[in-house]
């Protein structure tokens, strides 16, 4: 098996000192977001295996959160995206706000979603540009199919968290396959993870670029697995 | 003017350098949340300030945060309230529950709701199980009773320079009750919404009990603010 990268020690002995000081000043914990990438070849074996922390939350995330924090508006500030505003842009680049928080309300619009659906859960893409705070889409997402570059997304199933009463972690996995059956190889090199808020308009929230190409070969599955945890302090 | 309390600048430097810490990791910067209390006479000179770091978010702010950010139902753990489930517990102490999202709704358009900013005189010790105050302050102007104001819809400043999105939530006291009231705990509600059942419900999120305590003269003003801050990365 092939690893292109795990979390370093470093990040662990440093997400460690991060708890600690947060029960030390009773913080509230944070969200702290893995994702890990295998390819998997025609006897489900991981040939290529890729894990970090996800860093990649970007504007659309951290407007959905201030709002839900501190129970505003998303058009309080203004309805256009950016820099000091509230709005999230959808997928397709355009703003959107209300005069209610940005909020997941139903249950079909979190992360779960149909096979084939690219517009809840995870998606993935050819591009590799790299992250930017302002991404609000893939550079160049893969289409569902069996077409040329294309994969087959399997359906993204409604989250269960567990949570351990010894370290007092709720952790949730939101977890996609995509089969290739394009008949030639695929290079993936972005991983979006997307929901709908509310408005009805779907947002991408987080999009990480791969350190290099994860090749997944023709017959070959890939699994992209986000784990997020959060730590209750008692 | 008497100061009854003022931020522990070594814990204040302590949450820097954490910041600094996820800035460099590029992870989600932990919202701090700061609680102000003011005394002023009838002339408007201030008598007693109370300032601190709020360190009090209790299980139903967890819960809230979980669900939104993990995009689960409330009721995906059991339907008990307690660790290990995802319920919120009601001013009753009842568990609400819900098999769609939870999130926090605008406050300015329902009336008969109590969200925001209430006192009272409890001295129960803090508890990360808190669902109520210990002893409420009610409305007017009997004895024992303070008279509050309204609270507009928050709307969130941001300043450009320190990527700081801040909301200040504030609310005024005003004790024509005839006697001194000795303030001895703080509250902070959200209002929610249950989508499926369309019911709305006060959630209590936080409960800070004030050492020392705070005492409002007969006529005098009670003005408290909550200081909500994130962080932006860019």
């Amino acid at each position: 098996m092939e690893i292109l990268k795990h979390i370093s020690d470093l990040d662990k002995k440093r997400l460690n000192r991060l708890k600690e000081q947060h029960k030390k000043l009773h913080l509230m914990s944070i969200p702290i977001c893995k994702m890990k990438a295998q390819v998997l070849d025609k006897r489900n074996k991981v040939s290529v295996s890729y894990e970090d922390l996800s860093r990649s939350w970007n504007r659309n995330f951290y407007n959905w959160q201030v709002c839900q924090q501190m129970t505003c508006s998303s058009n309080c500030m203004g309805s256009a995206f950016g820099e000091g505003t509230l709005a999230c842009k959808d997928k397709d680049g355009n703003p959107g706000s209300s005069n209610t928080p940005h909020h997941l309300r139903t249950a079909s619009q979190g992360y779960q979603e149909n096979s084939g659906g690219l517009l809840h859960g995870i998606i993935v893409g050819t591009g590799s540009t790299p992250e930017s705070f302002e991404d609000y889409y893939l550079e160049s997402v893969i289409e569902e199919g069996t077409g040329a570059g294309q994969l087959n997304y399997s359906a993204v199933s409604p989250i269960v968290p567990v949570y351990d009463p010894v370290t007092k972690e709720l952790k949730a996995e939101v977890i996609r396959y995509m089969l290739n059956n394009s008949g030639g190889t695929i290079g993936v090199n972005e991983v979006g993870l997307m929901v709908c808020l509310s408005g009805m308009y779907y947002t991408m929230i987080s999009r990480d670029v791969l350190p290099s190409t994860l090749n997944v070969l023709a017959d070959y599955q890939l699994k992209v697995t986000y784990e997020i945890t959060i730590t209750y302090p008692a | 003017m008497l100061i009854l309390r003022d931020l522990d600048e070594k814990e204040e430097r302590e949450i820097r350098e954490t910041h600094e810490l996820q800035k460099e990791m590029h992870l989600f910067l932990t919202p701090v949340c700061y609680l102000n209390l003011e005394v002023k006479n009838q002339e408007g000179k201030i008598i007693s300030k109370y300032k601190d770091r709020s360190k009090s978010w209790v299980r139903n702010f967890y819960n809230w945060q979980a669900v939104q950010q993990m995009a689960c139902p409330t009721n995906s753990l059991g339907i008990t309230y307690g660790e290990g489930s995802l319920t919120i517990a009601n001013q009753l102490g009842s568990p609400r529950y819900d098999s769609q999202y939870l999130f926090a709704h605008k406050t300015s358009s329902l009336a008969g709701f109590q969200n925001g900013i209430i006192v009272g005189t409890g001295d129960d010790a803090e508890s990360f199980e808190s669902y109520d105050l210990s002893a409420e302050i009610e409305d007017g102007t009997g004895a024992g009773q303070l008279q509050r104001s309204i609270m507009s819809q928050p709307i969130p400043t941001y300043d450009g320079v320190t990527k700081e999105m801040t909301l200040e939530l504030t609310r005024n006291f005003i004790n024509n009750s005839g006697g001194s009231i000795e303030v001895k705990e703080v509250g902070l509600w959200a209002l929610f919404l249950y989508f499926s059942v369309n019911s709305y419900s006060d959630i209590l999120v936080s409960r800070d009990l004030l050492s020392p305590t705070v005492t409002v003269d007969n006529s005098y003003k009670l003005t408290v603010t909550y200081m909500i801050q994130i962080t932006y990365p860019a």
